[in-house]
């Protein structure tokens, strides 16, 4: 660039800079004025919407307390899992926060519709976040039943096997107690598997594909009717090991 | 008795007493091979001790008892889990319905 180039450069942008400051300067009072323009039904709307989004933030904040104290609670959920959630939520209810201030001081139809919009569009609790926490709640409980049934069916087993060492009918046990380990490995790969998928999902996500936690409950389900099909499978061996 | 009839008798003892201390030695050999405490004969004492403790029948089946009784605290465990689960399921599905009333929330 040669300087006189650099000279017009330069006056072209003192003359956007001066613009650009003018304008701004002319906006200041347009702004605080913004509300005294609006209309009395429009200054009606727009406190009806701040009030219903102060209402929404204020359900999601009580919501999201609740969910802290589950994930808090979670008995074998990892701690860099629970670390995760823990921030998660907390970032949710600061940002909540922030912009309930925020709405309440818009003064415009436009701004205050915008905000309120993004309680769910950009947030995602009632969408997301509460029941990503309440899967990963119910598979880590899962993986703690599993974990007991998996002890469970160990001892079973060595009874089993001191009893055929005495000479007694087993085979009836044993077939049963295959059945239990086949149920409990069923729900193990549900439970772990909803888990891992699960955690790492965001807002974002949420908006991209509406349907991506679509599913995830029912498979917890149906680990969950593994489960119970291994307890009963255990419950009979017991049963029966009493009277052998 | 002549020099020669001397010495035929000291060759006759010693030839017996050679003989009786192979005799000893075989005989030592095989009480050895069936008596030597190797590790099967010792498994087979020691069952034979297990054997004499569990053949009291008290014993026997205070222990048997205690295994199932232990299996049933066990059970018991797990049947409060499953009670938890039910629980956490119910949450779920709740949270999951609650997903439609977000998007529903009017703003105007």
């Amino acid at each position: 660039m040669n300087r006189s180039k650099l000279t017009k450069s330069l006056k072209l942008f003192g003359a956007s800079g001066i613009i650009t400051a003018a304008l701004t300067i002319a906006a200041v009072p347009v702004m605080a004025a913004a509300t005294s323009q609006l209309t009395t039904a429009q200054q009606q709307d727009l406190q009806n919407i701040i009030n219903k989004g102060n209402q929404e933030i204020t359900r999601r904040l009580d919501t999201l307390e609740t969910l802290s104290s589950k994930i808090s609670a979670a008995t074998k959920i990892t701690a860099s899992d629970k670390s995760y959630l823990t921030t998660e939520v907390s970032t949710e209810a600061t940002g909540l926060t922030s912009l309930k201030a925020q709405l309440d001081a818009d003064t415009t139809l436009s701004a205050a519709r915008t905000d309120a919009q993004s309680i769910f569009t950009e947030y995602r609790v009632y969408a997301l976040v509460v029941p990503k926490v309440w899967l990963i709640k119910t598979a880590d409980d899962q993986q703690l039943t599993e974990s007991q049934l998996t002890n469970l069916a160990q001892k079973i087993q060595t009874k089993i096997t001191a009893d055929q060492t005495a000479g007694k009918a087993v085979t009836s046990l044993q077939t049963e107690l295959n059945d239990m380990t086949t149920q409990i490995a069923n729900a193990l790969k549900i439970s772990s598997s909803i888990e891992t998928n699960v955690l790492p999902l965001q807002p974002s996500d949420y908006d991209n594909d509406h349907t991506i936690l679509s599913g995830d409950a029912a498979q917890l389900n149906t680990a969950h009717g593994d489960n119970v099909a291994a307890y009963t499978d255990a419950k009979n061996i017991i049963a029966s090991l009493k009277t052998l | 008795m002549s020099r020669n009839q001397a010495g035929n008798s000291v060759i006759t003892a010693l030839v017996g007493l050679l003989v009786l201390a192979g005799v000893a030695a075989a005989g030592y050999a095989v009480w050895a091979h069936q008596y030597k405490p190797t590790a099967s004969n010792q498994t087979s004492a020691s069952q034979t001790g297990t054997a004499s403790k569990t053949s009291t029948p008290t014993t026997s089946t205070t222990t048997a008892s205690t295994d199932v009784s232990a299996l049933t605290n066990d059970l018991n465990g797990v049947g409060s889990s499953l009670a938890k689960e039910n629980t956490d399921q119910s949450g779920t599905n709740s949270a999951i319905n609650d997903q439609q009333n977000e998007i529903q929330v009017p703003t105007n």
